[in-house]
């Protein structure tokens, strides 16, 4: 891998909170459209190097690496703008607002001001538009205009997906985006982010459990545990290492 | 019987204009504004100076006085309210509001001075001309047709920005959880600028009606704080509807209960505690509003963090 095609780099970032050690200079690498895995046992520190990631918190030490800029200080809405989007554990949505409404607050690039009121109806619809292809991918067009509270714990994963990918990211950082969804619905999230990988060239850090769903989809593979990254390498060879075994399992 | 109508919706339109600005200010910054009366006020005199200046009644100058009243909204906002958002307790805001009253009330009294020796008229207790209209047979003071256009005129545009408009989507989403909203790439900061604007645009608009039926002074507005509270805590605290049909609660029973204490002998000067009755009530029966009736659906904005 050289440097040129490298998207995102988390470089020697450690993160502690009072004496419990979360991240130990981790360095982790995504290429360009890459999907990159990120798997480790409960507590390995997974979620807060997504953290760390998106901008919520604050690493120690160590420096992000965006497209070539160093994103360190960075809060989450300046690395959004840059093309940074993340999704959550549990579903972060506007309960009251509608579903079309929850997906086209993330396609307006132009800035709100009180002129962009005098703007082209055209524009507008163009982004309305563009929110319901992707609305109709995720099968949610058919509950456009309900109130985000009333989608199930399913849809809500679908629609904070929507959102993501509407808004044109150029990495996706997810976290367990698996998680609590049917076996049936998880693989037809996971075929849908690998396509969109190969179509629109996002970069994707997943992070995720359900390994017998993610794994033939990863192209490169972290294996943190007590905040370190004790394996790396191809879906096969991380499988095979004994350390990753070792980990999961206990001695 | 007719005029106590008449007087009873004035009223109330004017309520709903101060309510749903009271509303903005607080669902945004969660600022219960003691400066609110005071923006209705800064209405009433760009109107009056403007009208005796420039001639034409009060009525033409009302979209100067909506855009002067949110200026100063505007500026409360950005110099005062946004320094201080997500860092203090509401408590402060509250009273860091009551000094913003004093300055902008004073201010008030000090401009009304200087009118009065620049334009030779009466600045205080001064009441404006009405035209009248011919209805059914009687006659009607022109402010309430007026009135009840304007309001209607502005709730409905409000509800179009807020509903219909990209820049209404970001105001809600940043209204129900800042941080995420912000996240994703809103600025908070310039919807809620835009939300204290029209708090004190409307308010301002209603200022210009309230000389039509009574006599005012800079401290008018102080006095219509007590019913825009109360019409806000009746109609559910947040919710831009409850606040709607909170003052045209309010309006019509303060009206119309005044009126019956007045045929028994009571004194008028009464009327203050059937407010205060009504904001007691709500809280200690039902202290969601009557929006909590329909909670969470329909016109009803509020933060859920």
């Amino acid at each position: 891998m050289t440097s040129d095609d490298l998207l995102f780099l988390a470089k020697n970032v450690s993160k502690s909170f009072g004496g419990l050690v979360a991240l130990d200079k981790v360095t982790v690498a995504v290429p360009e459209g890459a999907l990159t895995l990120m798997i480790g046992p409960n507590g390995s520190g997974k979620t807060t190097f997504l953290q760390v990631a998106c901008g919520v918190l604050k690493p120690d030490s160590g420096a992000l690496l965006f497209a070539g800029r160093n994103v360190t200080g960075l809060p989450p809405y300046a690395r959004f703008r840059l093309g940074i989007v993340t999704t959550f554990q549990i579903p972060r949505l506007f309960p009251s607002l509608s579903v079309l409404e929850n997906v086209l607050l993330a396609a307006q690039k132009v800035r709100e001001s009180p002129l962009s009121l005098l703007s082209s109806r055209k524009g507008e619809r163009d982004l309305v538009e563009r929110a319901f292809e992707v609305l109709k991918l995720l099968s949610l067009d058919r509950v456009w205009d309900k109130p985000a509270r009333a989608l199930s714990g399913g849809q809500m994963k679908l629609l904070e997906l929507a959102r993501a990918l509407v808004s044109e990211p150029k990495l996706l950082l997810l976290d367990e985006p698996l998680a609590g969804v049917n076996p049936a619905l998880a693989g037809e999230i996971m075929q849908f982010l690998s396509k969109v990988r190969r179509e629109k060239g996002v970069a994707m850090l997943l992070v995720e459990h359900r390994l017998d769903i993610a794994l033939k989809h990863a192209d490169y593979v972290y294996v943190l545990h007590h905040g370190r990254v004790i394996s790396e390498g191809s879906p096969e060879a991380v499988v095979e290492d004994p350390l990753v075994a070792k980990a999961y399992l206990g001695e | 019987m007719l005029d106590l109508l008449v007087g009873a919706l004035v009223y109330s339109n004017l309520l709903a204009l101060m309510a749903v600005g009271l509303s903005l200010a607080l669902i945004t910054c969660r600022v219960s504004n003691f400066a609110h009366g005071d923006f209705a006020m800064v209405g009433v005199y760009v109107a009056y100076t403007l009208s005796v200046v420039a001639g034409l009644t009060p009525y033409a100058w009302i979209p100067a006085a909506f855009a002067f009243g949110g200026l100063v909204s505007l500026l409360a906002y950005l110099l005062v309210f946004e320094p201080l958002r997500e860092r203090t307790d509401l408590v402060t805001l509250m009273v860091v509001s009551m000094a913003l009253d004093m300055v902008l009330r004073y201010s008030l009294h000090v401009y009304a001075d200087l009118m009065q020796q620049w334009l030779r008229v009466y600045t205080r207790l001064f009441m404006f001309d009405d035209f009248l209209v011919e209805a059914a047979g009687s006659r009607l003071p022109g402010v309430l047709p007026a009135s009840t256009a304007v309001v209607a005129a502005l709730l409905a545009s409000l509800y179009v920005l807020l509903y219909k408009t990209r820049v209404g989507v970001a105001m809600r989403a940043a209204i129900e959880n800042p941080g995420l909203a912000e996240a994703l790439g809103v600025s908070v900061r310039r919807v809620f600028a835009l939300s204290w604007f029209l708090s004190g645009a409307l308010a301002a608009t209603a200022g210009v009606f309230l000389p039509f039926r009574i006599m005012v002074s800079p401290d008018t507005g102080w006095s219509m704080l007590l019913p825009t509270f109360a019409a806000v805590t009746v109609g559910g605290i947040g919710s831009l509807g409850g606040s709607v049909l909170g003052a045209y609660l309010i309006g019509f029973s303060e009206t119309v209960l005044a009126y019956q204490l007045a045929q028994v002998g009571i004194s008028t000067a009464y009327r203050p505690l059937l407010t205060f009755a009504a904001i007691i009530v709500t809280l200690l029966v039902y202290p969601r509003g009557l929006s909590g009736l329909w909670s969470g659906k329909g016109w009803s904005l509020r933060r859920r963090s």
